[in-house]
């Protein structure tokens, strides 16, 4: 199979998963050229075994020089400071308070207000007319994010677009001028404005957000820079709203047009299950990179020293050597040991946080939309790196329940 | 006291231009660094920015807008929002 894992029309088109079945199968370790690159490339791992390995080993595999392919031969300039960017035992100090903040602080206190923002996000999908889900999904990660960072609300739809531009720059409706690059580095460098003059005003006027822990925490006695903080902060902003909303919409466009979408709904002892089997098949972070600190050897192959290798989490997810019937979208799958998050000390931060989100979503949905049905063509995505639906138009049932609030 | 420093800034454009350069220069380890050079065309990159932005504040006393440096990242600009930074802070401490 000729098809490049470099192609974003593959993508686009949804055909990826046919190329990574093929890889698995038949060429599981891939030398991938780079077309914009002559000369460069990098090694592609589509199997289960290979991907939890490469994301396990940080001894072998490093992720201080880059960790997304389109930083690929440019070097990461986060290296080092930022918790993805990092390797042990720098990055499990960093990782220490972000994780803390996190896991603890976020479950319970943010609740009421991410109920009430998943209601606000429904609410227009009630009325039986055409709702783009995909859209109200994109605002769902800042529904947790604005309170747990402490953004003033008004900032969303700003940070909505310029997240955008650097989560999926390849798509021509956040591109400035048709320009990859230049969108690129318009999103970025605004993010950093941004949360740059957002620290220096919280460092005079302290918060107890995960902003104010991040500047009050101490390692070995020691502050982080500001420049730490805030990479930390884009990144999880990145990493939240590029990722979560793909969970629902792969989920229910999948789902609904088979009827499983109600089938769901009504059982809800699988809440947990499904919403596990939601992030195994939405997978959103479809690849990370990993440089060899040493050559490798993978299925024969021989792998030098100081080459990029991309691990395909999506592919993994996939692998039938690990997923009884992997084709399958089974709400009750279990175990279900997805690659979704990562795997490793580079597991998402964020999962707790991500979990307890796509919790309240599903349980709101479950109690005011009885069953789902797509009305127009499904656009995904154009990116080699985010898997994921741009467009989603529905038509939602609403439950008797949602009906009596509606008539309230 | 302030306002006698002002003056001399006043006098002398460029004293202001060469402490940025000499911020900048030290941090991009550089000999020499033009007031119109591009500091991401330098070499200077997002977290360096935000680091170059500490150091301003500290340096100068005010705080420019780190839109500054991240859209018009020269030490022409830079010194320039340093000078309008610092005729708002005296305004309002006159008003005051």
């Amino acid at each position: 199979m000729t098809t490049s894992l470099t192609d974003v029309g593959l993508y686009t088109e949804g055909g990826h998963r046919d190329l990574w079945a093929w890889l698995r199968q038949n060429e599981p370790v891939r030398w991938e050229p780079l077309p914009s690159r002559p000369g460069e490339g990098f090694w592609a791992v589509t199997r289960y075994a290979d991907v939890e390995r490469v994301l396990r080993d940080s001894d072998t595999f490093t992720s201080e020089q880059g960790t997304l392919v389109n930083l690929l031969g440019k070097g990461d300039p986060a290296a080092g400071r930022q918790l993805a960017a990092t390797d042990p035992p720098q990055h499990d100090r960093l990782r220490l308070p972000l994780n803390e903040a996190l896991h603890t602080r976020a479950i319970g206190s943010l609740e009421p207000d991410v109920r009430a923002g998943v209601r606000r996000l429904l609410e227009p999908g009630l009325d039986g007319g055409p709702f783009d889900f995909a859209a109200a999904m994109r605002r769902l990660p800042m529904i947790a994010m604005t309170p747990l960072l402490g953004l003033p609300e008004g900032d969303t739809d700003e940070l909505i677009r310029l997240v955008s531009m650097c989560n999926a720059e390849e798509d021509p409706d956040h591109q400035i001028g048709g320009d990859v690059q230049e969108t690129l580095k318009h999103g970025h460098r605004e993010l950093f404005a941004y949360f740059t003059d957002l620290i220096r005003d919280r460092r005079r006027r302290p918060t107890d957000d995960v902003i104010g822990l991040m500047l009050a925490a101490r390692v070995d006695g020691e502050p982080f820079s500001v420049s730490s903080i805030i990479s930390n902060c884009y990144s999880m902003l990145l990493g939240a709203s590029g990722t979560l909303p793909h969970v629902p919409t792969a989920a229910v466009a999948h789902l609904a047009p088979i009827g499983g979408y109600r089938a769901w709904a009504a059982d809800r002892d699988q809440l947990g299950n499904g919403i596990e089997e939601a992030l195994r098949w939405a997978t959103p972070a479809s690849n990370f990179m990993r440089y060899t600190r040493r050559s490798v050897v993978m299925h024969g192959v021989s792998i030098p020293s100081g080459s990029p290798v991309v691990a395909y989490l999506g592919s993994a997810n996939f692998d039938p050597d690990v997923f009884v019937d992997p084709e399958r979208f089974d709400v009750a799958r279990s175990p279900n040991r997805h690659l979704g998050f990562g795997v490793g000390r580079h597991y998402c931060v964020g999962s707790h946080l991500a979990r307890f989100v796509l919790r309240i979503l599903f349980q709101e949905m479950f109690a005011s939309i009885d069953d789902v049905t797509v009305v127009e063509p499904v656009v995904r995505f154009q990116s080699t790196f985010l898997n994921g639906i741009k467009q989603l138009t529905v038509v939602a049932s609403p439950t008797d329940r949602a009906l009596r609030q509606a008539g309230a | 006291m302030t306002i006698e420093m002002h003056a001399v800034d006043d006098a002398d454009p460029s004293s202001l231009e060469q402490e940025i350069v000499s911020i900048w220069a030290a941090m991009l380890e550089l000999d020499s660094v033009e007031v119109d050079e591009d500091f991401f065309e330098l070499g200077g990159d997002s977290l360096m920015a935000a680091e170059l932005q500490i150091q301003i504040d500290r340096r100068f006393g005010v705080e420019v807008p780190a839109s500054v440096i991240y859209r018009t990242p020269t030490i022409a600009q830079l010194a320039r929002a340093v000078r309008s930074a610092r005729c708002d802070e005296e305004r309002s401490r006159v008003q005051a």
